[in-house]
Formats: C-alpha cells, structure tokens, sequence
C-alpha cells in the first residue's frame, strides 16, 4: 500500500521541514522520495494541514491494578444531556465517561487526538500480566511498560545485605525481561514499603525502618543498574515527598544523588514545590528548570494540572494516605501489594478558585516555558492524575498563546496571581517545539529510533491536522491518523483496529539476566517471599503476540 | 530472544491457584494434595464421560445457536465464567447482541463491589499479609476451608503468628490453621455480629467478652489482616441479612484501625473475581450491565441474572418460540458443573456453552460443547485475592482424561463465541 499525502507541511520535532511538501507512506514507513513510474494507491492533496509524527504519551496510567481499581470505585457516569450539550457545541469537549474511562474509550481518544504510542508508567511485577492484558485490550495503540522496583523487598533486601552491584543489576534485568517492560520506574524509594511498617513520612536520608537503608542508597542503585544493562530509557523516577511543600530541596537532592547517571523525573510539576508565600506554598519550578537547562542527563514530564474532576492513583500510598481527606466524593482505596509495593485510589477535583490548586497549574506552565530544550520537558499530565489526557489540546493551546493563558490566570485565587511569575514568561512554543514534547522527546527518550521523526524509513504512524488558529481545535481534532501506513482514523471517526506492539526493552547481556530466573538459590529465595516461584508472574512472549499482535524492541543505550 | 524464565504449572480448581510440582501433578489427583481438587477432577471427569456420548457437527450448532439468538430481542449473557479469555468473549457476545450480562452467581462479588463503591477500602494482597500480619482475624466457617482447603498453608511464612478465628468453625478446621502454624484462639460467635464485636473491642477493650489473651493480640498489633469470603456471606445460614452494610461495617472498623496502626482486608474471591476485573477494564463496570446503542449501562440492582430468569421464565411459557421478542439465555460455563435448576427450568430458548452436556433435552436448547478450560487448554486467571493474574500449562495431561469423542477436539468457549459472533 503505497499513499501519499502532498501540498502540506511537514512539521517534526526537528523543524518544520521547509524543502518538501509531501510525503509517502509505503506500507509501514516513511519515503520521500519512490522510484520513477512508482504507482500509488492513494493520493490526499492537503492544503491548510501540517502532518507530524504520531503522538507518544511517555505517562499515563492506562492498565493495571490500580487503573482498574479506581474504574470499579467510580461507576457514576456524567448526564448524556449534559454530556450531548458539550458534543453538539466542541466535540473535543465531550468529557470521559470516567476519569479512568474503559480500555476501549482510551484507545479511541488517543486515537482522535493523533497518540499512537502510550505508555503505562507503573506496572507492579505481581500485576505485570494484567497490566498487558488491559494494554492489549486498548485498541489503536502501541504500548509498553515501566515495571515497577525500589520498594519491593527482593531489592531491598538485597541492599540491606550490600550483595554486588552486579548481582542487583541482573535481578533488576531479570525483572524487565520477565515482565515485558521497557523501562523501570521508582515511586518514592523505599517510601512505600516503610509505610506498611507504619512509618508516615520519610525523606530522602531517612532509613528505612526494617532494612535500615535510606531513599538515596536504592535511588543511586537503581540509576547506575538502569545504565549499566543498557536501557534506552533511564530511570523514571517519582520522587520522595510528593507534593509536599518545600518538596524542592529532596528534588535537588535527588538530582545531585545521581550525578554521572541519566534520569527522568515524571510529573515534576508535583516535585517541585517550595514553603514560602502567604501559605507556605510556592513555585520552585525556576530552581529545577535551572537545573534541566544545564545538565545533559536529565529529562522530565510535567504532570499538568488541569480544573476539573479527576481521580489521582498512584503507587506512593504513603502520600496518597496523607491526602485520603482531600478525596472528592469522599471514597478512597489503599492497598499493600505483595512485598512490592502499594495502590492508592483518590478521587479529586481541581478547582480555579483555590490557592493550592491554581498555584500548581502555574508551576507545571512554568516548568515547560523555563526548560529552553524541549527535547528535554514532555507533556503530560501524569493522565489522570493532573487531570484526564484529553485535556492535551487544551495545554497545547495554554504553551502556544500567551493571551489564552493569562486570561485562565486571572480567574486564579488572588495569592496566586499576587506571587507567580508566569505573567512575565511570555514564551509561546512553536509547532515543531509542540512535536517535540509531544512526539519526538519522548521517542528519544524511550530509544524508539523511528518514531517521532519523519524521516526517510520512519514508521508510518502520522497524523494529519487541519491547521487552525485555536490550537486546541487544531489537535483535539486532527482530520486523519495514519497507523504503519493504514488510514485509521478520519474527522473523529476511527475506522479499521490495526496491529498493535508490545514495546519492550534491549538489554544488555540477556543470557547473564536469564540466569538470575534460573538460578535455585534465587528461585528459593523468592518463593519464601511470594509463596510461589517466579515463573507464576513471568509471562512469555506468545501471550504478547497473536491476534494482530506482536512486540517490539527498542533501542539500547549505548 | 527466548523467555528468561519458565512457565508455571498451575492446579486451577480454586482461586488460590497453586502452583504445581512435578510429584503434585500425578494422575491420581490424591486428597493428600487438596480436598477441593480431588472433588474437581471427579467433575471433570464425570463430566466428560456424560458428554463423551454424542458427536456433536458444529455447523449444525452453531446454525441452530445463531437462530435462537436471531429470534431475541432480549438476550441473557449468564453463567459461570472463571478466566479472562472467556470473560472476553462472553462480554463481546453480550456486546454484540445488545445484550444484559451478569454472572449467576454474581452476589458475593457484588457485594463487596457495592460496599467499595460506596465507602472505598483498604486492603492488603497474600503475600503481602503473608509477610508482614502479626495479627490475623479470620472471619468465616468451614465453608471457606472447603472452597479454598489450601489457604492456611497459603497464609502462613513459617512464624507463629496470632489468628483470631471468629464465626463457626469446627475442631478440625481450627486444627488445619493450628497445624499451619497460627496461634489460634477460636471465638465462636453469630457472623452476624462481627464488624459491630470488633468495634466494640476496640472501643473498649477493658470490657472485651473474649478472654485477656485476644485483647492483648489486638492491643499489640501492628499490621492486623482481617481475612474474608465473599461468598460464605451469602449463605443462609450465617444469617446476614443486609451483606453490603455488613461488609461496610468491616471495612469502616479497618479504616479507622489505619489511622493508629497498619490494617488490611483480604477479601477472598472465587475464581469469578476474573469476570469482574475483565469486566471493569472493557466496560468500565464490573458486571450486571445492560449494553445499548451508547454502550454500557450499569444497574447493579436490577441487571441481576437470576431475578431476570425468574422474571421471564413465567411470562415466556406458552409464548411462540418463534416470536422476535421472545427472550433467550446464552449460558457461558467454564467450569463442568452441570445447569442450574431455574436455567434448565425457565422453559426460554437457550444456547449452553460448556464442557458438560446439559441433561435438558429442549428444542430451544442448543449444545456447544466446550474444551475444560484450564485443563485442556492454557487461560489466564486471577488469584483470590485479585492483585494476581497467572497463566499456567495445563495441570494435566489430557491423556488423563476420558476420550474425546469422534468427531475431533473440541473449541474452546472464546472460539465458538467467535463462531457465533462472525456471522
């Protein structure tokens, strides 16, 4: 199937691509150009669009325990007369079902809004087998996984006895293999653990009650493994002391702890708070944007907020407990998950008028206008945490015009107005900084060489835009989305399922990892842990593959 | 690439899923092993001569399936569904013909799933309480040793741990947990007033009823698991009226434990909990939905499979079978259990997919029989406990079991589900 798509322009992370107006899809890649007398099936003459790669969510809670979890403690559904009255004005504003909508609706949002990519950013080994079944049951897209460490006590344990480095290294590889993921993620080191011995808080050199190490030594381990066996993606990690006020100082500290080691700090927004100000509350986004500017190892995803009515869930129990009261309906769930970490279910609304909340939505706008490299700040808003991913539009249209932007800050609380900055940063991203953040960041990010580019051989995952000058109408409606070279979706209508992949991890030296699952004293050392072998929660490549499936591997950091 | 690791061997008879060891998985299936699987693999079995007599031409079935569903305008997706993969197919089917879906024995789930949704819940998975209980209170009766027999193994690390053993238990279930290694003081008391005893304990433990020892157990705790089935509250003789506000009563006590200590529910679910996990994540409702034109509509009152049964067993009486709004029930079975007596009774055209042949012989009822799953064939099932989905090689070898009968192996649900759908 050869199609092409001529008279627009081509816009990628890279630039806007002055010196060609039309691009080939041939089968699943990219081609510029074709051999002479090259007959093609389908031509689209597009003038007023810009096509761009297919969109990457790099983190958002879309399949797992706690995904589902938080759908079975929110069954309300929203009016279908208010619900139509939105559709009939903006479509894009037709809200979820839920804030965690079915695995169906995920896959067709994402789709209409151009995502062809997503990745679940928490995925428990325990629960690793439901959170690719729930993945596989999202149509339309590729997706992948972080598993989860840093508080499961097969590691803990490990440090606490100061076993090799070496030796660590081939568990956490172990891990990754076993439970198809493609990435590690960290959520408040050894936090979550130590609240199951009802330890409360705990800071970044606090020990952990039981195994008497402290949040640094599991971080520092976890960054150096994360590089030594070769993952493209580095260490994602979810900070001690979320969103606490003055929470800056441990996200420095964190920095500063991993000096030499790539990282990637998620949902940053919620990091990076100080305790000055009328309410011991302020922004400390300039202090780690500062940070990101300078150093070469460091990414982050904003986690945006954005008003409305969520539910926030995450791992991190230990801050999640701390909040039960904040929950809006009054219904939280809590869960301590086997011996490797936790759930906490949270329904929340943001509101405009309240200092904490207005106050955040500036932090996360702030962080992505002072981060000059947009290679270096992707767009998030840690779905739905922040708020649900269809509200992406929306900030896309918040980083592109400023005068859209101040007139959602003048309805903020008065203190918050009184002490931000964000009135003087007058930064309006550009198209190609929008892919950036949106696409070709999180590609190179992830080691996914031939997404987020359209360059010559690239895969054939774009997406057509009429251009506008709303830019939320522009990307909460794109007129076509092209999956490996197929049309999948047109004005809103989402055609044809197609393939899916499984995006796993190239590691380093797999035959020494595979050894680790073999070996008699590990297997036993794990069945006293669990009650069973690892083999009960290791799932094997077929069950990723079949029925329009398959995996595939990205690239190793070298 | 190849897996870095193996593939687990599973026993699936119950929600605990134990792993099997190359000695556990002889043929004789000895009650040495379990109790519960000893009693499965006679169904099974049983089963499987009963349906071993017919030959069955499958485009003839499902010619005759297609019809009945053709002729509904009111279709009944029910049964026994215990893995993922025929969760799928059954919520498909539902989908696919507007349909009302909810499993026949959907209380014990539901329960719980109506108390959560109203309260919330703070929970702890088996390993976890495994690892870290230094106080167990165990709520039930020998029901539950007889639905999951291996749970005290399954609970126990090795340490001699405190276990209040509350409800109705007989000296030798107190005994199977006593031998796992529990420290057990047995309190014989009405199930009924559980969560309000244990509220009054903590209020004022000077005046507990139970002897010193408990009080000081409970005093003392610092990860306290309070140990549950769903399904054990749903029989009638434990006398609980209103189940939902029982289980919101317990639930509010080790909520309010959590503000002092560290406290866990570990409610028990059968092997049904993978229907409304399956359920949730494809409809974003955990069962007892109706589908419609804008998708699925959540009525956990009313969308009840056995009081739609009821409903309509009267009024389809008498009725033409041929009438388009003559209702049907689709009965999706996993398990080799044989129908339900309001199913086989009900007199609605029906359309069984299941290993076992059903003893109704009816011309509005079609038979497609159906591989054993887990046995004959490798699917993915959730853990009692819900925080673990496995996948396990068949426990047996197929060679175990009664001949299939000519005409070739059989389909797996999903399949013929698909069958059905296709056309």
């Amino acid at each position: 199937m050869i199609t092409l798509l001529k008279d627009i322009k081509l816009v990628d992370g890279y630039g806007v691509k002055t010196d060609r107006d039309a691009i080939y899809l041939v089968d699943d890649r990219i081609e510029t150009v074709l051999p002479p007398g090259t007959v093609v099936d389908a031509e689209y003459s597009l003038p007023g669009h810009l096509v761009m790669p297919g969109g990457i969510d790099l983190h958002t809670h879309i399949g797992g325990g706690k995904v589902n979890i938080a759908r079975l403690l929110l069954p309300e559904r929203p009016a279908r007369d208010a619900i139509q009255e939105l559709h009939d004005r903006k479509p894009w504003l037709e809200p979820l079902s839920c804030p965690v909508p079915n695995t169906w609706e995920t896959g067709q949002r994402y789709l209409q809004m151009g995502y062809t990519a997503c990745f679940e950013p928490a995925m428990l080994a325990a629960n690793a087998r439901q959170s690719h079944a729930e993945m596989q049951d999202t149509p339309w897209l590729d997706t992948g996984a972080y598993v989860l460490l840093g508080n499961d006590r097969m590691l803990l344990d490990m440090l606490a006895r100061a076993v090799p480095q070496s030796q660590i290294e081939e568990y956490i590889g172990w891990m990754i293999a076993a439970h198809a993921a493609c990435g590690v993620k960290v959520v408040n080191p050894g936090g979550i653990d130590a609240f199951k011995f009802n330890q409360r808080s705990m800071n970044f050199d606090d020990l952990h009650p039981h195994f008497g190490i402290s949040p640094r030594h599991i971080l520092q381990c976890l960054a150096r493994a994360t590089d030594s066996i070769g993952l493209a993606h580095p260490l994602h990690v979810h900070c001690s002391n979320l969103g606490i006020p003055g929470n800056i100082a441990t996200t420095l500290a964190t920095i500063d702890a991993v000096e030499g080691s790539r990282l990637h700090l998620t949902h940053a927004q919620y990091h990076c708070y100080g305790n000055e100000g009328p309410h011991g509350f302020s922004s400390g986004a300039a202090l780690l944007a500062e940070r990101v500017n300078r150093s070469d190892r460091l990414t982050i995803d904003v986690g945006q907020v954005l008003f409305g009515q969520t539910v926030t869930l995450s791992a991190d129990t230990m801050h999640q407990y701390a909040n039960r009261k904040l929950a809006s309906p009054r219904k939280t769930i809590f869960q301590d998950l086997e011996c490797q970490a936790g759930c906490g279910v949270l329904p929340f609304r943001y509101r405009q008028s309240q200092y904490v909340h207005g106050l955040q939505w500036t932090i996360g706008l702030e962080l992505f206008l002072r981060v000059v490299d947009p290679f270096k700040v992707f767009l998030t808003t840690d779905h739905p945490n922040g708020g649900p991913f269809t509200g992406y539009p929306h900030l896309i249209r918040l980083l592109m015009d400023y005068d859209f932007r101040m007139s959602i800050f003048e309805r903020l609380h008065p203190d918050v107005k009184g002490t931000s900055s964000l009135p003087s940063l007058k930064r309006e991203y550009r198209l190609d900084e929008i892919a950036a953040v949106t696409r070709s960041g999180p590609a190179r990010a992830l080691g996914l060489v031939q997404r987020g580019t359209l360059a010559e051989g690239s895969l054939a995952d774009v997406v057509v835009y009429r251009e506008d000058r709303n830019a939320e109408t522009m990307f909460a409606s794109p007129s076509m989305v092209f999956r490996r070279g197929d049309l999948v979706m047109r004005n809103g209508v989402c055609l044809d399922d197609c393939p899916k992949a499984t995006i796993l991890a190239t590691l380093r030296d797999r035959d020494r990892i595979a050894g680790w699952g073999r070996s008699k004293a590990h297997r036993t050392s794990w069945k006293e842990r669990y009650g069973y072998s690892p083999d009960l929660t290791a799932m094997r490549l077929d069950e990723l593959r079949g029925e329009g499936r398959d995996v595939e591997w990205n690239a190793s950091h070298e | 690439m190849t897996d870095p690791h193996e593939t687990a061997r599973l026993c699936t008879f119950c929600s605990l899923l134990c792993e099997l060891d190359r000695e556990d998985a002889s043929p004789d299936f000895g009650e040495a092993f379990c109790s519960r699987r000893h009693r499965e693999w006679e169904i099974v079995t049983s089963a499987r001569r009963d349906a071993a007599l017919p030959t069955i031409d499958s485009d003839d079935a499902i010619d005759a399936a297609q019809k009945i569903l053709a002729n509904s305008k009111d279709v009944l997706v029910t049964g026994r569904v215990h893995c993922v993969e025929t969760a799928r197919a059954a919520i498909q089917l539902a989908r696919r013909f507007s349909g009302m879906l909810d499993l026949w024995e959907s209380d014990a789930g539901m329960d719980a799933v109506l108390a959560i949704q109203k309260n919330g819940l703070n929970s702890v998975s088996l390993a976890e309480a495994r690892e870290r209980t230094d106080c167990w209170i165990v709520i039930g009766s020998d029901g539950l040793l007889e639905e999951v027999p291996r749970l005290p193994q399954a609970t126990s690390n090795g340490r001699k741990v405190p276990m209040l053993l509350m409800g109705n238990w007989s000296a030798p279930s107190i005994a199977a947990w006593k031998d796992a290694g529990f420290d057990v003081v047995g309190i014989p008391c009405s199930m009924k007033k559980i969560p309000g005893a244990l509220a009054e304990a903590t209020r004022q433990a000077q005046n507990m009823e139970w002897d010193s020892q408990v009080g000081e157990w409970l005093h003392q705790a610092k990860y306290l698991t309070v140990l549950w089935s769903g399904r054990e509250l749903t029989y009638a003789s434990n006398n609980i009226t209103n189940r939902e506000l029982w289980i919101e009563s317990l639930l509010h006590w080790i909520a309010q434990r959590n503000e002092v200590i560290r406290a866990g529910a570990l409610i028990w679910s059968s092997l049904e909990a993978g229907f409304q996990q399956t359920c949730t994540w494809q409809t974003g409702f955990p069962g007892r939905i109706r589908f419609l034109r804008q998708g699925a509509e959540y009525r956990p009152h009313e969308y009840v499979a056995k009081r739609w049964v009821a409903r309509k067993a009267g009024t389809a009486k008498g009725e033409d079978a041929r009438t388009p709004s003559k209702p049907c029930i689709v009965w999706v079975d996993d398990t080799s259990e044989s129908l339900p007596d309001p199913i086989v009774q009900a007199g609605v055209p029906l359309v069984v997919l299941s290993p076992r042949k059903p003893t109704l012989d009816h011309p509005s009822m079609v038979w497609l029989p159906c591989a054993s799953t887990g046995i004959e064939s490798t699917e993915a099932y959730f853990r009692g406990d819900q925080s673990l989905l496995v996948s396990g090689r068949n426990p047996v070898s197929i060679t175990e079991l009664p001949e299939v009968p000519s005409g070739g192996s059989r389909l797996r649900v999903n399949q013929w589900i698909a069958r059905l759908i296709a056309s």
